[in-house]
């Protein structure tokens, strides 16, 4: 055996050459020539007009509940706040009532005082000179004493306008609180509705991601490449779903130019109905309409 | 989930078992190759000198000094070497005292005649071994695809969850075992084809020439 090869080294050296020449090429060819692709950009799913005013009806539901919560609560503080102020101004009456009744008292009082004067100035004229001294001294304790209670009224009156002063004070500190506090309430349940939404949004778009590699990926399996086509031609078209993936209708909107080309994208689409939405109806709203863009041979 | 899918890297993760089948198969493919040239060669060159040597022989010339010519040489092949041998035979024969013309003429005849025999060995020799590229090297690749894609399903078999993303490279790289049979197979099977035909035509003309040596001999012995 080697001794024939070494017999014919030239045919065998010949040989091994125009292995390596040939499998050089193929490697070479083979690395170039790269799988097919159809890029579907994400950013060209669109959203019908017609679709959007609709698209999340349950959380236009839960946001107009949030509202009429919020709606409810503030009614409710509403309530309180009229209660507070009717307790107050009963509370205001039941003061004055008070007053004007000891206004009243001490009235008749200071009246039944002048007549026991007037009585006992009489008496006084009646009595003996010796009487005046203490009538005087009396009259004067009377006065001390009316002083006094004149004193006093004006010192309780004095207290009392400045319990409600105070009053005053304390609720509109309570009133800012409440207030401030509302204000808290409403700004976190802001964020938390905020929150809510892009969390919403987020797993949405980790869905439609997902399926739209999945439809690319069916819609890719079923094409052909016409053969009369060149390799870098690119096109735009709008598909019409189902809920349950059926494609009711295809169209090109942006040609590449090929007819067939087109054609071939066109009834790449329709063999590969079914295509595989999902089956979130809110999520499939956004596959409802799609727009695609075939790039083949990138 | 994108794989590397050049010749080079499947043919790296294939198993064992198919790797051996592709290394012996391109070892096959290398070796019909070094024959198809040699071969070539060897009947375009017998096929020139066939040429050559009948233009000189049907030229006039006196078969004496043909023959002393080619003694001389050596290394005469074809249908020189069967007509040195021939007339070789004829002439010691004829010196001999007491020959008969008939034993004369068959020994000339059985002495190119073996000649003949000789030569289209020569140039016969290798062409089975392109027959049996041909026809056995399509199978061994089978071999190779087979044991590949059965290892590929015998692993599949322990997935829950099939994808063609991994039945597909096992598939592909045993592919390759056939890809390669029939890469070593095809051009064995037509060069088989070519050279049998052509030694089957340089023996006709042997033959063709023999015989009319042997009547230009019988012509002679008989004058």
């Amino acid at each position: 055996m080697f001794d024939w090869i070494r017999e014919n080294s030239i045919a065998f050296v010949v040989a091994v050459v125009l292995h390596f020449i040939f499998f050089g090429a193929l490697f070479f060819n083979w690395q170039m020539d790269k799988p097919k692709k159809i890029v579907l950009e994400q950013g060209d799913v669109i959203q019908v007009t017609s679709v959007d005013a609709n698209t999340y009806d349950a959380e236009i539901k839960k946001i107009e509940e949030q509202k009429k919560a919020k709606q409810r609560l503030k009614k409710q503080r509403k309530a309180e706040a009229e209660r507070k102020a009717q307790a107050l101004k009963k509370k205001k009456q039941q003061e004055q009532a008070r007053r004007q009744k000891e206004k009243k008292q001490k009235a008749e009082e200071l009246k039944r005082k002048k007549a026991a004067a007037a009585k006992k100035k009489k008496e006084a004229k009646k009595k003996a000179e010796q009487d005046k001294k203490r009538k005087e001294a009396e009259k004067k304790a009377a006065e001390a004493k009316r002083k006094k209670a004149e004193q006093k009224r004006k010192e309780e009156q004095k207290k009392a306008e400045q319990e409600i002063k105070e009053e005053k004070k304390r609720r509109a500190a309570e009133q800012k609180r409440k207030a401030e506090e509302e204000k808290k309430h409403q700004a976190e349940l802001r964020r938390q509705e905020e929150r809510a939404n892009a969390e919403r949004k987020r797993l949405s778009k980790g869905i439609i991601n997902r399926h739209v590699a999945m439809i690319a990926q069916k819609i890719e399996r079923n094409w052909r490449q016409p053969l009369d086509a060149p390799t870098n031609l690119q096109c735009k078209i709008d598909i019409v779903l189902l809920p349950s993936g059926k494609v009711v209708s295809v169209k090109v909107v942006e040609s590449s130019g090929n007819l067939s080309f087109d054609r071939s994208v066109e009834t790449a689409v329709r063999r590969a109905s079914p295509l595989p939405v999902p089956a979130d109806s809110v999520i499939f709203k956004q596959f409802e309409v799609m727009r695609l863009r075939f790039e083949p041979g990138k | 989930m994108h794989t590397d899918m050049s010749i080079l890297s499947l043919v790296g993760g294939a198993s064992v078992m198919v790797q051996l089948v592709l290394v012996s198969l391109l070892l096959v493919s290398i070796i019909a190759w070094t024959m198809i040239f040699q071969k070539w060669r060897v009947l375009k060159r017998a096929k020139d000198e066939a040429n050559l040597f009948e233009r000189r022989f049907w030229s006039g010339a006196d078969l004496v000094d043909l023959y002393k010519a080619l003694a001389q040489r050596k290394n005469a092949q074809g249908m020189a070497s069967i007509f040195e041998a021939g007339f070789r035979e004829y002439a010691k024969l004829h010196k001999q005292p007491g020959m008969i013309n008939e034993a004369v003429l068959e020994g000339a005849q059985r002495a190119m005649r073996v000649t003949l025999n000789r030569e289209v060995e020569r140039v016969e020799s290798g062409l089975p071994f392109l027959a049996t590229v041909g026809s056995t090297s399509p199978y061994v690749g089978l071999f190779g695809t087979v044991w590949g894609i059965m290892n590929s399903f015998r692993a599949l078999g322990q997935v829950e969850q099939a994808t063609m993303a991994m039945v597909a490279p096992g598939i592909a790289e045993a592919l390759i075992a056939t890809a390669m049979g029939l890469f070593a197979a095809i051009p064995a099977v037509i060069a088989y084809n070519r050279f049998s035909y052509s030694v089957e035509r340089l023996e006709g003309r042997y033959d063709g020439f023999m015989e009319e040596f042997y009547n230009l001999l019988n012509r002679q012995v008989h004058n």
